[in-house]
């Protein structure tokens, strides 16, 4: 009874505390959500309150009609295009990659492993340049190929993250595998990638957002409107200079983390109720 | 089609009863290296070649040597004190988010009721991060009439000018970066629940307490993914730009949240200056190279592989 | 379930590695080449038409050729959704022009330009910026010199105000077209000097008037009495009120004596000391248009460019009104700005159907109509004319403040160093430090100097 008491006492203070800090974590979330329903007029002299004076998705009707006639259902399209491609290819190929560095030995690794480091600590604003200047050479602007191919790459990101999950598996159970008869790609496939789901999860969720996100890479590479993702969309409604539609920016901003909120909701499932445990019993 | 090949190339080693890692090693990272010599290898050569260039980019570039390096290195009170205000920022930023990450980590891979939603809304922070309702909001939430000074005020605490103030300025960045804890928190996560279950029944079996599992088993098993978080959120820490631009836009005040990025992007795309700005983007690498360097030959003191043998 | 999914990873697997292969051996070779691309691309006039020319048909009807004619702008919802309109009728009316719009927020369009020239792949028109940019752009021979084809009539300019046409002129050519005129403005909120008892500003007020009106609202109220100043456009307003200039008129130095930057500051810092100026965290609090003090209605004045008069009102709520800035001699400060330019590429191969179709978007009335002086206040009289009937209570307050400043100004100084941006934000450092009070104003003016002659120095190289 009494240990029935004082984990009911824990549990309520346990979700107190949570639901104080999910609060405060999400505020400016539920206030962008507030302002989709405000009126643009009224988003800076109300912007201390959180709950809108009406329940009007005008906004969501004036900002999805987008710009010049592409809408965003054109914007939410090529989003998902370009996202889901490079997402799939990054992460598959990053795995195979993290394999290799992780688990076989082979001559200039380290070399290898060191170059792959050095490519994330180029900030992208320099090399954007030249590498407009290639990508064009290649006759790949205003085509999808700048933003889907280079994932498909493998992502340094995510090699290492994979490499890090690989190595805190116990190496006893690749020996197992080689003394049935396996080879590395089949000790790869058929043991390692069920054990590295959660890992792989984790990089689908942050690539999926990544490329969702992004907005310098599709602003240099497409021209056409007609193939812009959600991410040059969403910055169109703002210019320093003239009328911002806030609401309507709210509200297609709204829109936009949906995916990725949906996304994560499905996939976390397999990162926390991972397989791996099951895996390592079996 | 390779890889069909290396399998059968495999099953011809074992019965031979040779190992050949090589071909084997490089297949697997064969497609790292084909994007890195088609892709990467030559815009990032071209930018060390322009960082010895005065370019504006529309121009043709022309040689200077050195005189960039010189020059930022000699005479520009700039950049000395972006370089100030991003070693505070990474110094103190990064751990901050990361103790903060992996305590909420902890916490939710404990818990039993609605662990799916808490997991998702904690992430949520991350998703909205460079998008300008935040940047509108956060000059909201840290106005000298802001929520968090108003807070502040009703414990009774004196307010602070978050954002007018050059020694709070940074603070308020430091606070956006913590707050966007959700890609360590969820790779924490992931890291915790690859933690064999066996390992805490036995020590279980064995008496050890919560305090004791965690020191003895959770920590030596996560310090991979530690440093994997540790490495790539100093990388991270050191390039980050957009919290301060969307924020500060320049920098202000009095150039306090001038991150280094921020400065190069600043010379790059504001001043036309983008041979310098290259420079400052190697002079960069060199920097995070060697922090990153650091970390690594430390980590053979405090990381644990399950898979030891394999390096 | 374990097993599809691994033959499932082992196929997609297998699909990346045969469809990277193939697609890199392309790449390889050409990787050494595009090497001239960035080094020498104004030298390579062959690459030049590799990039430009997959968007265009050469085939021939009816004897006008069919072109395509690529037209890049920045802005927001408003002028996206205009000016594709005003390019769809422009295709009606004239069939064999197809225009490609493309259009991008103000957020990076200036790096998405820089990567087109160094790629050789700009659009034919594109939308400039006066100042910094033309200046900048001016001085790589990217932009085509329009003088021709005004001269030749295909762009009608006669009817143009002749000050701002000369602001499209950079390097003796003409580089840009201007879309609209802008001037500087005082907006204020009459009820709030009303209740503090001051008089309404008009042509002939002072810093002093402003002064006195900011001591008395904040006396009265508690407000603030002005809004912060943005010192790099209010104080070439100053230095122009006292007969210099920003730049002299070489670009190879300032333009005015310390003691005018002196006293501009002391000003301000005075106004700041006594709580009638905002502190820097307040000004950076309300960045945005629409969260400027006057909106909550926390101040009576706003400096800034006539364009933005449609969103703060807007913001606000409520009438607003317009003055020239503060006197004495405000008619030599104050001047008319292009607010944008439409420019065209010197890599353009229809050259001569860009002009028509910035003929047209600047003469045409109807096409006029539609975009309502989105890019500002037309440059010619006649579509002046031919919009003030439409127009709404605040833009016909706008178009009757740049009539009254057309005539009560002087012409605008387009010299600018190589530079200039640089030396700008050093202004606003300086203003920085003076207002945090870590130099004295005559400290700051003798350090902009410094600043500044090192930054020309520099550019001059």
């Amino acid at each position: 009874m009494q240990a029935r008491r004082k984990a009911v006492i824990k549990l309520a203070g346990e979700q107190l505390l949570l639901l104080a800090l999910t609060f405060m974590m999400l505020y400016p979330l539920l206030w962008m959500v507030a302002g989709s329903f405000k009126d643009n007029g009224t988003i800076f002299t109300t912007a201390h309150s959180l709950l809108p004076n009406r329940l009007d998705f005008s906004s969501y009707i004036e900002g999805w009609k987008g710009f010049g006639g592409v809408t965003f259902a054109t914007f939410f399209l090529n989003s998902t295009i370009i996202t889901l491609l490079s997402t799939f290819g990054s992460v598959a190929s990053s795995a195979l990659i993290a394999y290799g560095f992780a688990r076989i030995r082979f001559r200039w690794k380290k070399v290898w492993f060191v170059c792959m480091m050095l490519t994330m600590m180029l900030p992208f604003e320099i090399i954007m340049v030249p590498q407009y200047v290639m990508f064009n050479w290649f006759g790949w602007i205003d085509t999808y190929w700048p933003l889907i191919l280079p994932t498909l790459f493998g992502t340094p990101f995510f090699i290492f993250l994979i490499m890090q999950f690989i190595r805190t598996l116990p190496h006893e159970m690749d020996e197992a595998a080689k003394i049935d008869g396996c080879g590395k790609f089949a000790i790869f496939s058929r043991i390692i990638v069920p054990l590295i789901v959660p890992a792989m999860m984790t990089c689908a969720i942050f690539s999926f957002y990544w490329r969702w996100d992004d907005f310098m890479g599709p602003l240099l590479y497409l021209n056409k409107p007609q193939l812009y993702p959600v991410s040059l969309g969403l910055k169109m409604f703002s210019d320093p200079d003239s009328i911002t539609n806030w609401s309507a920016l709210f509200a297609m901003s709204t829109l936009s983390v949906v995916p990725v909120f949906v996304v994560f909701f499905l996939f976390q499932r397999y990162i926390v109720e991972g397989i791996s445990t099951s895996g390592l019993k079996g | 089609m390779p890889l069909l090949a290396a399998e059968a190339k495999g099953k011809r080693r074992r019965k031979k009863g040779m190992e050949n890692d090589n071909l084997t090693g490089y297949l697997f990272i064969l497609p790292f290296l084909i994007g890195f010599f088609a892709l990467t290898v030559f815009p990032v050569a071209m930018s060390l070649y322009l960082s010895f260039t005065n370019y504006d980019m529309l121009g043709t570039p022309r040689w200077i040597g050195l005189d960039n390096y010189e020059r930022m290195l000699m005479d520009d009170t700039k950049f000395i004190k972006s370089i100030k205000v991003t070693l505070f920022y990474v110094f103190t930023a990064v751990p901050f988010r990361l103790v903060f990450a992996l305590a909420i980590a902890l916490l939710l891979a404990r818990l039993v009721v609605l662990k799916g939603v808490y997991r998702t809304l904690l992430y949520l922070p991350s998703v909205i991060g460079g998008s300008v309702a935040v940047s509108v909001m956060w000059r909201q939430l840290f106005g000298n009439e802001g929520a968090l000074n108003s807070i502040l005020a009703k414990l009774g605490l004196p307010t602070v000018s978050w954002l007018g103030d050059p020694s709070y300025a940074i603070w308020t960045l430091i606070l956006l970066y913590g707050w966007q804890f959700g890609s360590s928190m969820l790779i924490f996560l992931a890291g915790l629940k690859n933690i064999p279950a066996s390992y805490y029944e036995a020590a279980e079996v064995d008496g050890a307490g919560p305090w004791r599992r965690f020191i003895n088993i959770t920590i030596p098993l996560l310090t991979p993914i530690i440093l994997f978080n540790v490495v790539m959120q100093t990388i991270q820490g050191f390039m980050a730009f957009t919290p301060s631009y969307i924020i500060f836009e320049d920098g202000r005040p009095l150039n306090s949240t001038l991150l280094y990025v921020l400065y190069m992007f600043q010379r790059a795309f504001t001043f036309f200056d983008m041979g310098y700005a290259s420079a400052m983007a190697w002079l960069l690498l060199l920097v995070i190279g060697l922090f990153t360097a650091l970390i690594f030959k430390s980590s053979s003191y405090w990381v644990h592989y399950e898979s030891e043998g394999e390096r | 379930m374990m097993r599809t999914r691994s033959t499932f990873m082992t196929l997609a697997a297998a699909l990346l590695l045969t469809f990277s292969l193939s697609a890199c051996s392309g790449g390889g070779s050409n990787g050494a080449e595009t090497n001239n691309g960035v080094a020498g691309n104004n030298a390579a006039p062959a690459e030049t038409s590799e990039g430009a020319n997959q968007t265009e048909p050469a085939k021939t009807e009816g004897g006008e050729e069919d072109v395509t004619l690529r037209l890049m702008w920045w802005g927001s919802q408003t002028r996206h959704d205009l000016t594709n309109e005003v390019v769809k009728l422009y295709e009606s009316n004239n069939p064999h022009v197809k225009i490609e719009t493309e259009f991008t927020s103000f957020d990076g369009y200036w790096e998405k330009l820089a990567a087109m020239v160094a790629g050789n792949n700009m659009p034919d028109v594109l939308q400039m910026n006066f100042g910094e940019y033309l200046t900048q752009y001016a001085s790589k021979d990217v932009l085509l010199d329009m003088k021709p084809l005004t001269e030749n009539g295909t762009i009608d300019v006669g009817k143009a105000n002749e000050g701002i046409m000369a602001s499209g002129v950079a390097n003796g050519k003409l580089l840009g077209i201007p879309l609209g005129m802008n001037a500087l403005t005082v907006i204020y909120d009459e009820k709030m000097l009303q209740d503090a008892g001051v008089a309404s500003p008009d042509l002939n007020w002072t810093w002093d008037d402003w002064k006195k009106a900011a001591e008395a609202v904040h006396a009265k109220s508690g407000n603030y009495g002005t809004q912060g100043l943005e010192i790099t456009n209010i104080f070439e307003y100053y230095v122009r009120q006292h007969g210099q200039t920003m730049y002299s008129a070489d670009g190879k130095g300032l333009g005015f004596d310390d003691k005018l930057l002196t006293d501009y500051l002391a000003m301000t810092l005075e106004q700041q000391e006594k709580k009638t100026y905002p502190s820097m965290d307040v000004i950076m609090q309300h960045e945005a248009i629409e969260d400027q003090l006057i909106v909550h209605g926390k101040a009576p004045f706003d400096f800034r460019w006539s364009n933005q008069v449609v969103a703060l009102t807007k913001a606000a709520n409520r009438m607003l009104k317009l003055a020239p800035l503060p006197g004495p001699d405000s008619s030599k400060g104050m001047y008319l700005k292009p607010s944008l330019f439409f420019s065209i590429s010197k890599q353009s191969k229809h050259q001569e159907e860009a002009a028509k179709f910035i003929n047209y978007f600047i003469n045409d009335a109807e096409a006029n109509k539609i975009m309502k002086g989105e890019r500002g206040v037309p440059i010619t009289s006649d579509i002046r004319e031919a919009l003030a009937a439409d127009l709404d209570e605040t833009n016909k307050m706008i178009f009757d403040y740049i009539d009254m400043i057309g005539a009560n100004s002087s012409p605008i100084d387009s010299v600018y160093p190589a530079g200039a941006s640089e030396i700008s934000k050093a202004m606003e450092e300086i203003n920085e430090q003076v207002m945090y009070k870590q130099l004295k104003p005559e400290e700051a003016a003798a350090e902009f100097r410094k600043r500044a002659e090192e930054i020309i120095a520099r550019g001059a190289e």
